[in-house]
């Protein structure tokens, strides 16, 4: 990368990190999923679950650990159903690739290196939407980056 | 779940639709391995499969591959629990090739309770992976050979995957997902969180049964013998995920003869969950109190247990 490139690539990191940190609480994991849990940052889980919630859960939704207050999955739950976004919660989510820890998730959204649609990423999908991608053999494997 | 030929005596038992009772052995806080010989004779003919707990509540013990070798040693059939709140995926795909080097083939996939509940709260929890995560990489590491990274190791290494789940926890509707998400990852059987409450285990139940989800996975229901009144307070207070209600408490208070009061209203459960469709087997927890297994599978008129055949040819010790 060159030094244009990385500063800019760093003033991204920077403002991600601005805004989600302030808004979400963002830990910067680098595969972003609030958009699947209704707008609530998972990795602010104490055991940063991406799957759901623990067996810890108190009867009346709170953690298990002391400080957290109501489970971070119970919240999760709780803002899907308002915005409609439960079926998202559904699907598998794959282990986290903790090499992406601190970089940008949107531009790892964009490139696919968090896995987003079979590895082939948001650039693929706008490309394929507008029709500028060739049908290519696509057969991903479909596995954790 | 009844395609393929068993891979344990366990999963033998339950393909047979045998009501299984299964056991929960706690390694010592120390390095005595005799505590496992001694624990075991509380097992053999009575349970078919004992469980081997990893660090269980977050306090340190001995780590469960070496214990589940001694107890298969003694004629008990181990299930090894292995959590991820203190392994990462390397040292769990390490610790999977020892136990089936071993010739263990029964795991329990957990997340593992938090270590701050433990003896060690200023420890780093790891949590590479979730509980669900660990399943998905268990099952392929153990129908492919692979690691999780897509390379192949020599050698079969079939394993009987299970995972756990709380009927009480809310919401309802995340357990069932839950349940779900872990049997798209490959989960063969599934033991729930200590059970005291009958009615709200039914409504999970039911929420389960309706996703048709218990003809896809054994159910093995989770019963806590306590010794007392007061240790049924204890877990109330201090166990997550535990919830007692305050009607077994007092039952436990006035009885004259509190051991002899659990073992009945353990017994008594066992009858209840028997009977009830989707239940494939019960997993007793005694705290501290393996001597009360025999007394309470024999009353509950569960004996003789199957017999464990010899291990079929793929899953040999090699
Ligand atoms: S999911 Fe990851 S990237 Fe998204 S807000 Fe949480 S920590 Fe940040
Ligand atoms: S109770 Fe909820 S927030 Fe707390 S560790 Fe478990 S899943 Fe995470």
């Amino acid at each position: 990368m060159g030094p244009v490139a990385r500063f800019g690539y760093k003033s991204l990191v920077y403002f991600e990190k601005l805004f989600k940190q302030t808004l979400f609480d963002c830990r910067m994991c680098g595969a972003c999923h609030l958009s699947k849990n209704g707008m609530v940052c998972c990795m602010n889980c104490p055991k940063g679950l991406r799957n759901g919630p623990c067996g810890g859960t108190g009867i009346d939704g709170t953690c298990e650990v002391e400080g957290i207050g109501e489970c971070v999955w119970h919240k999760i739950y709780r803002r899907s159903a308002l915005l409609h976004t439960l079926a998202r919660t559904e699907k598998v989510k794959p282990a986290l690739d903790w090499s992406l820890q601190g970089t940008s998730s949107y531009l790892n959204l964009w490139t696919g290196r968090d896995g987003s649609f079979e590895g082939r990423g948001m650039r693929w999908k706008i490309k394929s939407l507008l029709g500028l991608e060739r049908s290519k053999s696509t057969d991903s494997t479909g596995a954790a980056p | 779940m009844n395609a393929k030929p068993p891979r344990t005596h366990l999963e033998r038992v339950l393909q047979e639709r045998r009501f299984s009772i299964t056991a929960e052995v706690g390694p010592a806080k120390g390095p005595n391995l005799d505590l496992i010989r001694k624990k075991s004779v509380h097992c053999k003919g009575y349970v078919d499969a004992a469980f081997i707990t990893d660090n269980q509540s977050a306090v340190v013990r001995m780590s469960p591959v070496p214990c589940a070798m001694v107890l298969k040693e003694c004629g008990v059939e181990p299930v090894v629990q292995l959590t991820c709140r203190d392994r990462n995926r390397m040292a769990l795909q390490s610790e999977m090739l020892a136990m089936v080097g071993a010739g263990i083939h029964n795991l329990l996939c957990l997340t593992g309770d938090h270590q701050s509940l433990g003896n060690h709260p200023m420890a780093r929890g790891v949590f590479d992976l979730d509980s669900i995560s660990f399943i998905g990489l268990a099952r392929k590491f153990a129908d492919e050979s692979r690691f999780f990274n897509g390379e192949q190791f020599k050698g079969a290494a079939p394993l009987f995957l299970g995972g756990a789940a709380n009927p009480f926890a809310p919401p309802l509707h995340a357990r069932v997902v839950r349940l779900q998400k872990k049997i798209a990852n490959g989960v063969d059987f599934i033991n729930t969180q200590a059970i005291f409450d009958l009615p709200m285990f039914d409504t999970w139940l039911e929420a389960i049964k309706k996703e048709g989800l218990h003809e896809k996975v054994y159910i093995l229901a989770g019963i806590v013998p306590a010794k007392s009144a007061r240790a049924l307070a204890f877990m109330k207070e201090s166990i997550s995920g535990v919830f007692v209600p305050d009607g077994l408490i007092t039952r436990m208070e006035q009885a004259k003869n509190p051991e002899d009061e659990a073992i009945n209203w353990a017994v008594e459960m066992i009858h209840e969950l028997k009977n009830r469709e989707g239940v494939a087997g019960v997993h007793l927890m005694p705290v501290m109190w393996e001597a009360a297994i025999p007394e309470i599978v024999t009353r509950a008129g569960l004996l003789p247990r199957p017999e464990s055949a010899p291990q079929p040819e793929s899953v040999a010790v090699r």
